[in-house]
């Protein structure tokens, strides 16, 4: 009987995990982030510093948000692959991921990127033309974004801000005067 | 939010089983009389298995949803192959020989230490398994389990006891035989936690005060805010308690010890929220996808969402919250000082806590990056 506990001691410490190892980011990728891609490219890789177990995401989308059609295989462990059919037109696109790491954590990341090749002349002034059209509505983003800073600096925050920071020190002051007046 | 309050009643539940185990070990004349509730023990163990399960269950949604498999096997396959199931079925298996020796040997009047010592290796590799696939040894594979391991279990012995004694304690007549062992345990477990504690957020995170503008960082922040507040305590517990008991017999150390043991819950609470929030490897990353923190973004100008870096910045609002919560530490010791209840002293320290934290992660402000990065989100 006296010898049960040590046992069961002795069990408890083989059970321990030899090791754990984990640690799981995404070392690199091809296109990499903000990449601006030049040649052809059908294939997305993302590499990991670690095996994973699996996916639960690889999506790829085109400017305009919509999933572009592709394959996905994880293989090896440490890669997943996206494979489209056919070589992606220009533009913008991102790729949305999220894989569980070997140690069940759940890792999700975006990686964008622009495809701009230089094709036959035509379609090169078109594009040109197209990316004139474009250079002025960015203008405009850009503008809006500052509207919304100035907005955002002027919203309510030094509000609650000053709110706070007047009441700690009403309180600090009230609890001051009524532990002094203890005894 | 499920996971949180789950991890949160763990940590609970694994400390009143330590806490009760070592106790048990200890000899009578050496510690307060004891009267822990039966059920309270057997169900803790019983719940071990329970209390860790949603975070393989949210895994298996987010694999269900993201890849269109049923939930079932989803889960089947968490369980059975992942490494957070393998530690999930081994920690079942350690809380079902737990309950097998508290349902046998608890009750018992004189039951030989062994027990209580098997009962403790067991909850040492419980908790081993735990941090096996917890933030840090994701983080950093075996530093970051090892020093998890040390941490969790020092926090377990050091809180868990104090939990057992402030609650569950019938009466303080050996009160100076407990505080002679109790009081070396816990310098050691405060020493052991404050090391792995800093090698940990070392891994964890990648700029201490630069994950401040991050809900993790300023739950970090908090949490060692409150340390302090909890060393306050035990400091008081363990010296000044003697002197009162001596000026005062009819003094009571129950509200002081369970003030402490509030303000340890505090802590687990917030522990227990930042298991749930995306740790500050990548901050920059981080503050590019989501941006600041719900709590940065109310009280300070944030900015717009896009790339930023977090920097220092002197902030005038910023330094009178420091000020005020240096104030709230003075008052805290003013207040003891003056024999006020330990409530009330437990209440304005935790004032100087959110004080300081606000007033130090208003010290951090948001650059943003150049225009050219803007562009691209």
């Amino acid at each position: 009987m006296k010898y049960i506990g040590t046992a069961f001691a002795a069990f408890a410490l083989l059970w321990f995990p030899a090791s754990a190892e984990a640690h799981t980011y995404m070392e690199e990728s091809t296109p990499e982030d903000g990449e601006t891609v030049e040649e052809d490219i059908s294939e997305i890789i993302i590499s990991f510093d670690s095996p994973i177990q699996d996916y639960n995401i690889a999506d790829l989308y085109d400017e305009e948000g919509e999933p572009v059609l592709g394959e996905v295989t994880h293989d090896p462990l440490e890669e997943v692959a996206f494979n489209t059919d056919e070589p992606l037109p220009n533009g913008d696109y991102t790729f949305e991921f999220e894989i569980i790491s070997e140690d069940g954590h759940i890792i999700e990341d975006t990686i964008a990127f622009t495809v701009d090749q230089e094709e036959d002349a035509a379609e090169a002034q078109e594009e040109n033309g197209a990316e004139e059209e474009e250079a002025a509505p960015e203008e405009e983003s850009t503008e809006e974004t500052a509207a919304a800073e100035t907005e955002e600096e002027d919203s309510g925050s030094p509000l609650v801000l000053g709110g706070t920071v007047i009441l700690l020190v009403l309180v600090a002051g009230a609890l001051f005067f009524l532990i002094r007046r203890k005894k | 939010m499920l996971i949180a309050v789950s991890n949160g009643l763990l940590y609970v539940a694994l400390g009143i089983l330590m806490g009760t185990a070592l106790l048990n070990m200890i000899p009578k004349t050496n510690r307060p009389e004891l009267k822990v509730p039966f059920p309270l023990v057997l169900g803790s163990a019983l719940l071990l298995p329970v209390l860790t399960f949603p975070s393989l269950l949210d895994i298996a949604r987010s694999i269900s949803s993201g890849r269109d498999r049923l939930l079932s096997e989803a889960l089947e396959m968490v369980v059975f192959s992942f490494q957070i199931g393998t530690a999930w079925i081994s920690l079942t298996i350690a809380s079902a020989a737990l309950a097998v020796l508290i349902a046998l040997f608890y009750r018992k009047k004189n039951a030989h230490w062994s027990i209580y010592l098997a009962s403790m290796a067991l909850l040492a590799a419980i908790i081993g398994f735990q941090a096996s696939v917890g933030h840090a040894a994701s983080a950093n594979s075996l530093i970051g389990f090892t020093t998890h391991t040390m941490h969790y279990l020092a926090v377990s012995v050091w809180i868990g006891t104090l939990f057992v004694v402030s609650w569950f304690s019938k009466s303080y007549v050996n009160w100076e035989g407990f505080l002679e062992w109790f009081t070396l345990i816990a310098v050691g477990c405060v020493v052991l936690v404050t090391m792995s504690g800093l090698i940990m957020s070392q891994l964890i995170t990648e700029s201490i005060t630069g994950s401040w503008v991050l809900s993790y960082g300023q739950a970090l922040l908090l949490k060692h805010l409150l340390f302090a507040v909890i060393l306050f305590f035990a400091v008081f517990n363990a010296f000044f308690i003697r002197g009162r008991l001596k000026k005062d017999a009819s003094f009571s150390p129950r509200s002081w010890l369970r003030a402490e043991s509030a303000a340890a819950l505090s802590i687990l609470a917030v522990t227990a929220f930042m298991t749930e929030q995306e740790t500050p490897q990548r901050i920059e990353r981080l503050l590019r996808a989501e941006g600041p923190s719900p709590l940065y973004a109310m009280l300070f100008d944030s900015g717009p969402a896009g790339p930023a870096s977090p920097v220092f910045s002197f902030h005038l609002p910023g330094l009178v919250l420091i000020l005020v919560g240096g104030l709230f530490a003075w008052l805290t010791y003013y207040s003891m000082k003056k024999e006020m209840s330990a409530w009330v002293v437990l209440g304005i320290s935790l004032f100087f806590a959110i004080s300081m934290m606000l007033g130090l992660m208003s010290m951090i402000g948001l650059e943003t990056a150049a225009a050219s990065a803007a562009g691209l989100f």
